[in-house]
């Protein structure tokens, strides 16, 4: 039995299974992962086995030609016999362990399996169509489970997720009423403080006298001559109509009504450069935002009461 | 463990894709004691296998309608719990308290035969005495906990729950021949370190090899 090391090996034998003397460490620790033991090639053809080769005989799992390979050298070779027996004593033990108890069921609640499938329903049309048309072929021929594909599978599993998470175009239209809501309340704001601030400083200096003491109209009517190009009776009329286009608006009708009116009243009405425009805008923004939020925010909880 | 039929497996995995939270039910007895014993063997914590388990069977049963019908239902059901506690073992135990590595290179001519004498009977024991003493229970356990992650569920897949090669390699989701290496491996190391620990085993016990004991332990695990 001479044991032949590193160099020398036949031809046919894995240039990785081929053992190096004990001192080259670093060849130790390379091919570590292919002898797990002492699987030292003995001589040509009669090597010792490798773990693995045990292992598998164990299970039964050997080839025909492997097993009678190892069974010819295990007919001769002592040290694999024990080495086999050894395995197999510590596969018995881990068969032996007995099963552990269980603690408890884990059957899954019953609760789970509703909100489960009213979450299923809930899945948007398409994918409902998808899976459900699985689910009816399923139903015809129960065998055929392979016709469960990824997709309807994977949207009916994500389908709670899905639901629960907001739509993001009303998330969007929300945001964007919100912040209509707050640019109007800016401008109508501002338009406010502008009017008080004229009317403060048009009353003290006492000019255009008849008019600068009456009320908010009259004090639009006050700021509105400034504008070029625009004669003053004309310039009275549309403040006249653009108060009256607001009483409208207040009154929480549609934003078509200032159309219907004369165009040169929308004009002005929606003229950012003058105060009553800059109120009426903002006005406007607000109660469309307003509306915008309320109108999301209802669906919303509609849903949730849904589910 | 009952086994169902195959086609009854398969029409009451068809009823769970539809959301039958009942017929899922009863694939969860079937497969029960399977993935509870590979996830406490793996852990060793009976409270924690149970906690994992149940969250096995609940994420099993919202993927259920990922599962293909071709493939075993356990192997499907034992990946998912044996992914928790793989999960959960490298969650909380970065660093094993003993290396088995150094056991490789020293004591081989010793632990066969300090084995072989463990080995008191042979196959045909007393099948009275099939049950293992306690403390060997817990060699054997902490033996298993000192393998490597990939090593320990394959031994333990093979040689406890009794999967063939090929549902390993489907449950892992490896090839055949890592299959063979890994239990090859984990075998070899849990021989290394039962005969390591051949001084605390009890000196009078039996063993029967190829049968599995119906009784559980008094003490349950």
């Amino acid at each position: 039995m001479a044991i032949v090391m590193g160099k020398g090996y036949p031809s046919h034998v894995p240039r990785k299974e081929r053992l190096f003397p004990p001192h080259v460490s670093k060849h130790r620790g390379l091919y570590k992962p292919y002898f797990d033991e002492r699987s030292i090639y003995v001589a040509h053809d009669d090597r010792h086995l490798i773990t693995e080769q045990l292992s598998v005989a164990l299970d039964g799992q050997l080839a025909a030609a492997e097993q009678a390979q190892l069974d010819a050298h295990l007919s001769t070779c002592e040290q694999c016999q024990q080495r086999l027996a050894a395995l197999r004593h510590t596969v018995a033990l881990l068969r032996a362990l007995p099963q552990p108890v269980l603690p408890r069921s884990f059957e899954l609640p019953i609760p789970l399996h509703e909100t489960a499938t009213a979450e299923v329903v809930e899945t948007p049309k398409g994918a409902a169509t998808q899976s459900q048309s699985a689910l009816t072929t399923a139903e015809r021929e129960p065998v055929s489970i392979t016709a469960y594909r990824a997709e309807p599978a994977t949207i009916a599993a994500h389908a709670s997720r899905r639901s629960r998470r907001a739509n993001p175009l009303r998330t969007a239209l929300r945001t964007m009423s919100a912040l209509a809501a707050v640019a109007g309340l800016f401008l109508l704001l501002s338009g406010m403080f502008a009017v008080s601030n004229f009317a403060v400083t048009t009353s003290a200096p006492g000019m255009q006298a008849s008019q600068s003491s009456s009320a908010l109209p009259h004090t639009n009517d006050a700021s509105t001559p400034p504008v070029p190009g625009t004669p003053t009776p004309i310039v009275e009329q549309r403040v006249a109509q653009a108060t009256q286009v607001a009483n409208l608006q207040a009154t929480a009708t549609s934003s078509a009504q200032p159309a219907t009116s004369s165009p040169p009243v929308v004009e002005s009405f929606l003229d950012l450069s003058t105060v009553a425009g800059r109120v009426s805008v903002g006005f406007l923004l607000l109660l469309l935002g307003l509306i915008g939020i309320i109108v999301f925010r209802k669906r919303r909880y509609r849903q949730e009461m849904q589910l | 463990m009952n086994k169902l039929v195959r086609d009854d497996e398969e029409l009451l995995i068809a009823r769970s894709q539809r959301g039958d939270v009942s017929a899922f039910n009863q694939l969860v007895l079937c497969h029960q004691q399977a993935v509870f014993g590979t996830i406490f063997r793996m852990l060793g914590d009976p409270e924690l296998a149970a906690d994992l388990t149940q969250d096995a069977f609940i994420s099993a049963f919202r993927a259920i309608n990922t599962f293909r019908g071709g493939a075993s239902f356990r192997s499907w059901l034992l990946r998912i719990g044996s992914n928790l506690a793989c999960d959960h073992w490298r969650r909380t135990q970065r660093h094993p308290a003993e290396s088995l590595d150094a056991l490789r290179d020293e004591d081989e001519s010793s632990a066969s035969s300090l084995l072989s004498s463990l080995a008191i009977s042979g196959p045909e024991g007393n099948p009275e005495e099939t049950l293992l003493t306690h403390e060997l229970q817990d060699l054997i356990q902490r033996g298993l906990q000192l393998l490597p992650l990939d090593q320990r569920v394959a031994v333990v897949l093979c040689d406890m729950e009794g999967l063939s090669y090929d549902e390993i390699a489907t449950t892992t989701e490896t090839t055949l021949g890592t299959v063979r290496s890994r239990i090859a491996r984990g075998r070899a190391k849990l021989r290394l370190y039962l005969s390591r620990h051949q001084e605390l085993l009890p000196r009078n016990y039996r063993l029967t090899s190829h049968q599995e004991p119906h009784v559980s332990h008094d003490r349950g695990l």
